[in-house]
Formats: C-alpha cells, sequence, structure tokens
C-alpha cells in the first residue's frame, strides 16, 4: 500500500498540467454541487420561517369545547408527541356588516404564535375597549389613534391598543375584553408540537391519546407543517403502481406525489449536479491515465498485479479528491454565502398551498419571502462526498479493466479485424490533410464519441436551462396577469357575496378621467349555473363534492353557501356553479394568450351572443374535462339579482331557490382558453392553485344585455409611468369612498419587487449553466489535448514531411470545426429529445401555462456557433506544443 | 557538384553541468549522387548531424548549406519548403502515417505543395520498381517491416528529392531485408541520380557505400575524409 501511494504522489506531481486540470475539476464539481444544496436548504429553512411569520408559528387549531378539552393541560406531552406551545382564541361574535368582522377575546399565547405585537397602547382590560389592527382600522375609515370611537354593529368601542396586521390579510380581527361576552363563543386551541419530530406523528399520538374523535374539527397549518413532516408520505411503490396502471396518471401523477413528500425536484437538482461532476473528474482522469498507459503497461510487463494498479490509481484520483473537495466546499459555500446574502429569496420555494380558510378572498400578490441565515448543507456536503467516493472507487475499476483490456489488445497483433476503406484517396484529392483529419477522428470511434457527447453536454445544458427560463419567464408572465388581475398596479374590488353589491359605471368614468392611470379596466360578474348532461363532464372525481371516492372532503362554507361547485343530477348529469365576467375589449384581445380553441373576436361576440369558455385544468395539465367544441351551446342559469338579497334569501346562491328566481340563456361557445384575466373571488372563488373553476367570459355589453349587469365587481387600474402610486391610490379611493364595501389595493410595491425577484432568478439560472459551461470547457480543453498528444508522432512525420505551421494550424482548424459541427448536430438532436421530455415536464409537471414547445432558432444557432468556435480554439491551443516541440522528438514518440 | 557542405558544425544540449556536446566542429562536403554512410557508435552524434543536415533540429555554431542554401538563413516557412522540395527522409522505425494506405503515404509530401500535380505516373514507377504496387492499398500495418521501410523510402523519393537523408533504415530488418533495402537504395541513388546520406552503426552495411564518414564522440574521425575499399580496408 505504501509503494501505492509512493507511486501514485509521483504521478501527483510529475503530472502537473493533469492533476491541476481534475484538481480544478473536483473543486468546480464540488463547489457547485455543496454551494447549490446549501442555497436550496438555507431556501426551505427561510421558507419554514417565512411561513411562520405569514400564517403564525402554530401547526394544528382545534375546536376546544368537546368532552376532550377539560384533561387538556394535564396531557401537555405523551406518547409519542410534546406540545411547545398552546394558545386559545375564543370568538365572542361575528357581525357581517360593514365587513365580516371577529370579535375576540386572544391569550398572550395566541397572539404571540400569531405575530401579532401590541404596537401602542394596551389590551382591552374594560368591557367597552378595543384593540385592532392597522388594516381593520383603514377599512373601517377609523383614525389610528388611540381613543378613537369604533362602531361595530351598533355598539360603541374606544380604542385602547393597536396590533401588528395579521400577516394573511384575509380576516378582520377586532381583540375585546375577557368579560365581554355574548353567549354564543367558539373557542379554539392551536398547538405547536415539538419541531425535532415530525408533527404528523405527533399529531395522531396526541389525537389518540385525548380521544378526539371528530377529526373534522382539526385544521392544519398547511403552509407551516408541510416543512415539519407534516404530512404522512406516500408509499413510493403504490404510487409508481398507481401511475402505471391508473388510467389518467402516469408520469405527472408519479413526480407530482414523489415530489411532494420527498422533495424530487431539489434532489433531482443535486443528483443531476453529482453526476456532471462525476462524469467530468471521470473523463478527465481518463485521459489523463491514456496518456500514460505505456507506463503501466511496461509496470505490469514488470508483473505489477491488478490489485496493485488498482491501489496506485485510486491513491492517486483519492488524494486530489482529498485536496479538491474540501476546497470545493468552502468555495462554493462561500459564494453560495455572497450569493445568498444578495439574491436569496429566489431560493425560498414558493408557497403552493395556503391555510384552509374556506373561499379565498380577493387574490393577493405574493410579497418577498425575508432570507433568513445561510444554512451549511451537512447533509449535501456527505451525501457528495459519499457519492463522489464510491465513484472513485467505480472510476478505477473500470480503468483497469480498460487497461488491461488496452494491454492485452497491444500485445495481440494489432489488427482488430476492423474493415479498412482501401480507397487511394491521393488519387481524387490533391490535399490528404483533409483525410486525414477525417481519418484521426474516426479511427477510435469510442473516443470520439465520447469526446462529441462531453463537447455537446456544455451546450444541452445551457440550451435546457435557455428553454426552461424563458417557458418560465413567459408563464410567470402569464399568470401574473390571469392569477392577480392583469398585473395591476391597483385593484378596486367589490367585498360582498351580495350580486347587486356593485360598482357603478359613473365611477368607472370618473376613475377613467384621472391624469395617473394609464389603464382602467372594469370587470362585470354574475354567478351562474350550468348543466353539463349525458358525460359531457367528464372529471368527476375534480369537485370532492361529487367525487366517489370520497378521497378528499368538501369545502364546508363551499356548501353551506352555494350547495357546492358541483351537483350530481343524475348518473352522468351535472350542473356546475361558473363566474360569469364581462370584459372590456383589450382584455378580451388580451385574452387570446390564453387561447385554447377557437377565434376571439368581441364584435363577432356581441353579434352572435357568442361567449368563451374557460375550461379546467388538471395536476397535469391537461385541459380535456369536458366534451365540448367550438360552435357547441350552452345554457347558462344566474339568480334574478335585481330583486333579491342574499341576505334574505341565502338559497338563492345555492340555485335552490323557486325557478322563477333564476333565468336561463342561451350561448355559442367562440372559444376555449385556460384561464381569465381579470376576476372576482368572492362568491364561489377563481383560484387555479386550489380547485380551478368554469368561467363564462363575454362582452361588457353582453352583460347586460343578457343579465341586466351594469356595474362592476372589479377594477384593475395600471399606472402611467414614474407616477406616485400612494397619491393615485388617494385619488381613486376618493371616487369610489361612498360605496359601500369597495376595496382599494395597491400593488405597485410588490409588482416592482416580483419583477427584480424574477429577473434575479433567470440571472442565477444563467449563472448556474455557465458555471457549468465553464466546466466543460475544462473537459473540452483537455479531450482536445489529449487528442492532439495522441498524435504527436504522426503530426512529428508530416512535419517531417513538409507540412508547413500554417497548412498544420489549418489542418488542425478543419478538424476543430468537424468537432464543432458534429457536436452542434449531436447537441442539436439531443437537444431535440431533451425539448419534448422539458415541454412534457412543464406543461404536466409545473403546469406552466402555454409553454413554447421549442426554442427559438437564435440561442441554438448561437449555441452551435460558440461550440464550433470553443473547438476551433481548443485544438489550436492544444495543437500550439506540438509546434513547439522538435520535429525529431515528436517522430521519437 | 557538391550539393551539401557541413561547415564547423557544433551542436550542445542542456546548460551547465548537464551541457552536452553532441557535435564539435564537424566539416565536410557531399558531392552529387554520392552514396554515403556516417558510422559510429550509439550516442556518437550520426542521428544528430543526420536531423541538423535535415533542418529538424538547430545547429549551436557552424553552417550547413544544401544545394547552395545556408539552411540557418532560412525562415521556418521557408524551411519547411525547401525539406519539402529538397530532402527525402527515410527513418529507422519507417514513421509511416498508420491511417493511410501504401499509395497515400508515398504520396503524402507531394499533396503538401498545394496546387502541385501529383505525379501519379511517376508514383505507379516508384512503387512497381520498389515491389509494392500490388500492395498500394494495403495499410502499414498490413505490411512486413521491409515492405514498411519500402513505403518509407518511396516516400522519401516521391518529391524527386536531390538529398535523401536515412536514418538507420535497415536497424530493424533481418539480413535479407536489409540487402534488400540496400539495393533499392543504391538502385535510386543511380536512377536518379540522388544523393545519399545514411546513418548506420553496421559497418558491413556501410562498407557498400560509396563513402563512409565516420563519428566519435561527435568529432569527425581524425579530421579527415576517410574512404574506405570494399574490403574494409583503409586506402
Amino acid at each position: 500500500m505504501k509503494n501505492c501511494i509512493r507511486l501514485a504522489s509521483a504521478y501527483v506531481r510529475y503530472y502537473k498540467k493533469q492533476t491541476l486540470a481534475l484538481l480544478m475539476g473536483v473543486v468546480l464539481s464540488a463547489s457547485i454541487l455543496t454551494g447549490i444544496g446549501s442555497l436550496l436548504d438555507s431556501g426551505r429553512a427561510a421558507a419554514l420561517e417565512n411561513a411562520k411569520v405569514k400564517y403564525g408559528d402554530w401547526h394544528y387549531e382545534l375546536r376546544y369545547d368537546d368532552s376532550w378539552s377539560s384533561e387538556f393541560q394535564n396531557q401537555m406531552s405523551g406518547k409519542g408527541y410534546r406540545i411547545d406551545k398552546d394558545g386559545f382564541l375564543t370568538i365572542r361574535k361575528v357581525i357581517e356588516e360593514p365587513y365580516q368582522i371577529e370579535l375576540a377575546y386572544a391569550d398572550q399565547n395566541y397572539l404571540d404564535m400569531m405575530g401579532r405585537e401590541l404596537t401602542e397602547g394596551h389590551y382591552p382590560g374594560q368591557k367597552n375597549e378595543v384593540a385592532m389592527d392597522a388594516y381593520t382600522l383603514r377599512n373601517l375609515e377609523i383614525p389610528e389613534k388611540l381613543g378613537s370611537r369604533v362602531e361595530l354593529d351598533g355598539e360603541t368601542f374606544t380604542l385602547c391598543g393597536i396590533v401588528s396586521d395579521m400577516p394573511e390579510m384575509n380576516r378582520m380581527q377586532v381583540f375585546v375584553n375577557q368579560e365581554l361576552d355574548y353567549g354564543k363563543n367558539g373557542t379554539y386551541l392551536y398547538v405547536k408540537f415539538d419541531e425535532s419530530q415530525k408533527t404528523y406523528k405527533q399529531a395522531g399520538a396526541f389525537i389518540r391519546q385525548m380521544g378526539i374523535r371528530d377529526e373534522d374539527y382539526i385544521c392544519s397549518n398547511a403552509s407551516v407543517i408541510k416543512f415539519l413532516g407534516g404530512d404522512a408520505k406516500a408509499n413510493p411503490f403504490k404510487v409508481i403502481k398507481e401511475g402505471i396502471t391508473l388510467e389518467g396518471t402516469g408520469l405527472p401523477y408519479i413526480w407530482g406525489s414523489l415530489n411532494n413528500d420527498w422533495n424530487l425536484t431539489d434532489k433531482a437538482i443535486l443528483a443531476a449536479l453529482g453526476l456532471f461532476g462525476a462524469f467530468i473528474m471521470y473523463s478527465l482522469f481518463q485521459v489523463s491515465i491514456i496518456k500514460r498507459m505505456s507506463q503501466y503497461s511496461i509496470m505490469q510487463t514488470v508483473g505489477m498485479e491488478d490489485k496493485a494498479t488498482f491501489g496506485v490509481l485510486f491513491a492517486e484520483l483519492f488524494m486530489i479528491f482529498l485536496a479538491g473537495y474540501p476546497i470545493g466546499c468552502m468555495l462554493g459555500n462561500g459564494a453560495a454565502a455572497l450569493l445568498y446574502r444578495r439574491i436569496g429569496q429566489i431560493f425560498i420555494p414558493p408557497e403552493s398551498s395556503r391555510v384552509h380558510t374556506g373561499i379565498e378572498n380577493m387574490s393577493e400578490l405574493p410579497t418577498l419571502p425575508t432570507v433568513d441565515t445561510f444554512h451549511v448543507s451537512w447533509n449535501v456536503m456527505g451525501g457528495g462526498a459519499a457519492f463522489l467516493f464510491l465513484f472513485l472507487i467505480v472510476t478505477t475499476v473500470l480503468l483497469v479493466r480498460r487497461m488491461k483490456k488496452i494491454t492485452a489488445r497491444e500485445l495481440m497483433a494489432k489488427e482488430t479485424g476492423r474493415k479498412k476503406s482501401r480507397k487511394i484517396y491521393s488519387a481524387k484529392t490533391g490535399n490528404l490533410t483533409g483525410v486525414l483529419t477525417k481519418k484521426f477522428m474516426f479511427a477510435r470511434k469510442g473516443a470520439f464519441v465520447g469526446i462529441l457527447f462531453s463537447l455537446s453536454a456544455g451546450s444541452l445544458i445551457f440550451l435546457g436551462t435557455t428553454y426552461i427560463t424563458q417557458t418560465t419567464r413567459t408563464h410567470n408572465e402569464l399568470s401574473f396577469k390571469a392569477d392577480d388581475g392583469l398585473a395591476s398596479d391597483i385593484q378596486v374590488y367589490e367585498e360582498s357575496d351580495e350580486l347587486k353589491d356593485t360598482i357603478p359605471a359613473s365611477s368607472v368614468t370618473q376613475l377613467e378621467k384621472i391624469e395617473a392611470l394609464e389603464s382602467v379596466s372594469p370587470v362585470r360578474y354574475m354567478l351562474g349555473e350550468i348543466p353539463f348532461p349525458d358525460g359531457t363532464f367528464q372529471w368527476t372525481e375534480y369537485y370532492p363534492e361529487i367525487d366517489r371516492r370520497g378521497d378528499e372532503k368538501p369545502d364546508q362554507v363551499l356548501m353551506e353557501k352555494y350547495n357546492g361547485v358541483a351537483v350530481q343530477t343524475g348518473k352522468d348529469d351535472y350542473l356546475l356553479k361558473v363566474n360569469i365576467y364581462g370584459y372590456d375589449d383589450e382584455m378580451l384581445e388580451a385574452l387570446n394568450d390564453y387561447l385554447l380553441e377557437g377565434e376571439i373576436r368581441p364584435d363577432m361576440m356581441r353579434k352572435e351572443n357568442s361567449v368563451i369558455f374557460k375550461t379546467l385544468m388538471d395536476g397535469q395539465g391537461n385541459y380535456n374535462g369536458f366534451d365540448l367544441s367550438i360552435g357547441d351551446q350552452i345554457q347558462v342559469k344566474t339568480p334574478d339579482h335585481v330583486n333579491i338579497d342574499v341576505q334574505d334569501s341565502p338559497e338563492i346562491l345555492r340555485f335552490q331557490a323557486a325557478e322563477d328566481q333564476y333565468e336561463v340563456k342561451k350561448f355559442k361557445v367562440a372559444a376555449l382558453t385556460s384561464r381569465p384575466m381579470g376576476k372576482v373571488d368572492t362568491f364561489i372563488g377563481d383560484n387555479e392553485n386550489i380547485q380551478g373553476r368554469v368561467d363564462i367570459i363575454m362582452t361588457n355589453e353582453q352583460m347586460k344585455e343578457n343579465f341586466g349587469v351594469d356595474g362592476y365587481q372589479t377594477i384593475s387600474i395600471s399606472l402611467k409611468e414614474g407616477v406616485d402610486a400612494t397619491a393615485a391610490s388617494k385619488e381613486i379611493k376618493k371616487v369610489v369612498s361612498g360605496i359601500p364595501k369597495c376595496i382599494v389595493k395597491d400593488f405597485t410595491s410588490q409588482i416592482e419587487v416580483q419583477n427584480s425577484y424574477l429577473n434575479r432568478k433567470m440571472i442565477f439560472f444563467y449563472g448556474v449553466a455557465l458555471i457549468i459551461f465553464i466546466i466543460s470547457l475544462l473537459h473540452i480543453m483537455n479531450s482536445m489535448q489529449y487528442l492532439v498528444m495522441a498524435r504527436k508522432h504522426e503530426f512529428g512525420i508530416m512535419r517531417a514531411m513538409g507540412i508547413t505551421d500554417a497548412g498544420f494550424r489549418k489542418m488542425l482548424v478543419k478538424e476543430g470545426l468537424r468537432y464543432g459541427i458534429y457536436s452542434s448536430l449531436v447537441m442539436v438532436a439531443a437537444y431535440l429529445i431533451l425539448q419534448k421530455f422539458l415541454y412534457y415536464f412543464v406543461t404536466h409537471m409545473l403546469l406552466y401555462l402555454h409553454p413554447n414547445a421549442s426554442l427559438s432558432l437564435l440561442p441554438i444557432l448561437a449555441m452551435a456557433g460558440i461550440n464550433i468556435l470553443i473547438c476551433i480554439a481548443a485544438v489550436l491551443i492544444s495543437g500550439q506544443s506540438v509546434l513547439k516541440q522538435q520535429i525529431i522528438e515528436e517522430i521519437q514518440e | 557538384m557538391k550539393v551539401l557542405e557541413v561547415m564547423n558544425v557544433d551542436k550542445t544540449y542542456g546548460s551547465r553541468e548537464n551541457k552536452v556536446h553532441a557535435l564539435k566542429d564537424v566539416s565536410f562536403n557531399v558531392e552529387l549522387g554520392e552514396f554515403s554512410a556516417i558510422v559510429g557508435a550509439s550516442g556518437s552524434g550520426k542521428s544528430t548531424l543526420l536531423n541538423l543536415i535535415g533542418g529538424l533540429d538547430i545547429p549551436t555554431k557552424g553552417k550547413i548549406v544544401i544545394r547552395d542554401h545556408d539552411i540557418a538563413k532560412l525562415t521556418r516557412k521557408e524551411l519547411t519548403i525547401f525539406r519539402r522540395r529538397n530532402i527525402g527522409f527515410v527513418f529507422q522505425n519507417y514513421s509511416l502515417m498508420p491511417v493511410l494506405n501504401v499509395y497515400d503515404n508515398t504520396a503524402l509530401p507531394v499533396t503538401f505543395d498545394q496546387g502541385k500535380y501529383v505525379d501519379h505516373a511517376y508514383i505507379k514507377e516508384l512503387l512497381k520498381e520498389l515491389g509494392l504496387w500490388e500492395k498500394r492499398r494495403s495499410y502499414p500495418s498490413e505490411l512486413s517491416g521491409g515492405q514498411q521501410q519500402r513505403v518509407a523510402l518511396a516516400r522519401a523519393l516521391a518529391n524527386k528529392p536531390a538529398l535523401i537523408l536515412a536514418d538507420e533504415p535497415t536497424g530493424n530488418l533481418d539480413s535479407r531485408t536489409t540487402i534488400e533495402v540496400m539495393g533499392l537504395l543504391k538502385a535510386s541513388c543511380k536512377k536518379y541520380n540522388q544523393t545519399i546520406l545514411m546513418v548506420t552503426h553496421n559497418e558491413a552495411i556501410a562498407q557498400t557505400c560509396d563513402r563512409i564518414i565516420r563519428i566519435e564522440d561527435g568529432r569527425l574521425y581524425d579530421g579527415e575524409r576517410e574512404f574506405y575499399a570494399k574490403g574494409g580496408e583503409v586506402r
């Protein structure tokens, strides 16, 4: 063993260039692997912290008025669980006017868990005192000043304290004194388990211990517990089996399920980086070994056994790995820490689920998450080291086997029996250098293929990244517009479930006159119901209320208020609640970005009274839930919103009132789209992230003609460039101040932050691709150098025979050009396959909106050009060393 | 007529304590059509001398003139072209291009001269003369040592050079093939009126040449031209 190490260290010192190339390969591979690993880990840790800030630092919420409640305080820990914190909230009363507001008493633990700090004053000590947050105060138009008069449900209170806003501003809470009691109390317990153990298991143990029977009373803080093992992991074998056997599942289902539970995306990124690093290391080392194969042959001839060869090779590799890996880890983590400090937000996973609150409120633009401290991922570092260590062993075994084969072959007759061309080339061409170049390239087909693969690998990764980046950008822009209300700077909307509560057209006219506004896009709204008889609605498992499997429970609020979104009326007959929108022509034109089928022509729609059908999307990005074609007729039932108050007859929204309280209209379908533009969430909701809704979209004129709707539910407003958003907001507020339940929300700062976030994310993607490209470049240079060195003898002969330096370089350029062209062809062919996979991935797994099926030609051509240039440069640089050497030395090699 | 003049040539390798004098003050001339052998023990400097004459290496001191061209004064490019057109090489290890067949190996130096017409009739004649015509489509690895050396000779003759430099052309061959190759060298020398300078350490082979130049420790033996009789005795 000592001898092996001695020999290996002699090689390491003697072949400095190769050692350095390999060391660089190890350092770069380790740095990119561990750096990104730490960034991903830090991102996840920050996401958890952000979720806690946003949704509260609790795991589960339980109704605290069951038989087990009295025992709770004695059972803070038990077999399989430990409660770290508990807080109580008692709802004293909920008022509906002017908004839905909870009057509640909360203990200090609840306030701490929710992050609701008292910023001014004190908690209510008297029955007539209240504490409120700024958001509620603003909406009730009460001055943010202690001592202000607060009138709620006919009672008068004094503002004694101001608390920080609820992180998720979707509930209005007013804190009251403990003594204030209306006799209708509902107490809720909020618990936080020990976070070092999986919360799901602890919750199960707690439920068993306490004998809690009705689990419906338990609500989870999904956004927080998903980071803490809050859900039972699906059995991967079962998931794969289901994906293969169940119709309509397939790869997207497998990926989606496993990704949810096992965080596959991060793992796939790390695995790809690890494999890439391993490939580079193998390739660099094999080139280094092949260069001195003859020495090993001699040593084997004089009696060195395979065991010893393995020992020498492994010792050499391991020495370089031992030096390079820690340096790579330090460099990678150092760079990652710096990067994280600057653009850490892009590594924080986006939110995919929210706290279950029934109907979502008006959609909100996500605010940028806060960057937490940088976490070094010891797991990735350890895992990477273990993987690469195993890889070193495999590499060494492979090389020893290869060496054995080559040595044996060399000892045998040189002929391998391969058929050679008997053509006399000089009879046809006066230039044999071209022939030589070709022959050199194809002499070793294995090496040729390997080089082509590595040459195209870097550019392939770059193209793949560009495709993902471009589709991500398009998707972000489209979903931003569709999901977040036309990406509008300011939104004005009615927070009411009374259909007749609308923003009058006159207010829109007034808004249009405001100088600072670039565009005002008003949306009319109506709730409707459409029958889908005889199996025309095919995704019966889409809505839990009609899903026969009963895997998921329907939303209670939706069920109570609207009788669910879907209702089964016969074996294959269903009724679906739909949102009906009226858009202006500009918005309808913009809908073309989301067009699936048909045509969007506002004039034709008005003329034919045709509509746009926004269809459903499944979890795999498919849109074929309905047997519906362009030109088909749909029948829409709408409630009489003029004469009937929802408060007086709530059954009207359930579509269970007398038939004379509804109107039925028929429309022709002009187009199918994947998303709406401006939307209304206050009724049955319209959030793609939960369960999609069917929307019927028409012109604002049709809304008036068909349903008599002339007011607006929501208005999306864009500001002129450089305009003061706060001032514009105030002006808008002035216009709509008299309209009940009308809310003005300013999104400008969030949009700005969001845009810069996206840009940083794109820059990071390209940065990673660039580093990978640089690593490939190192590999290309090394491979080319090997190619040239391997032919030194032949080049020496050619020089002795009289090829000039210029002629020699010309020959190398031709070779580089050929490698460039061939590798570009391989790159394009491989990219076409990769693109198909990526397209499938972004369409069915990431559920991107309207991704391009292919990348534009420019980046592909640019990459091919760069490839060719790199190949030429690499061959020329390597060839320069041939010209520097004495001809006679080359001939003698 | 003088084809080659070697004047006071020195060649040293390395520096300081590692300095090696490969050639010291070597001078001699070679006439047109002469078949000369350079003889000496291993390490005496004979191959170094041949490489300097061929322009494959540069003398530390002195002058080498071939066909009235001082090769030291030629630029790198001029030297390459001059070598291609005036000097043919035959190496001990044949140094053929393994990826080219016999015909293309022979024609290779001609093709380096862009626009130069490849005289296929001449190459055919050469290959027939050297008994390689039937093997013209064969690759070096498919030939015997003697056949490979004949290909190397054909290649050296392809450009009709004035001077052929052969470095131990029979070093790797058995005695029968050695006689055969020597016969070919002599025949081509006569037929094309070429000058041949051949390095060998084999006294017997050297004695078949017109003239023998002996080198010992980097110096010409006695510093004079020495002619041996066919029988090997000093005249």
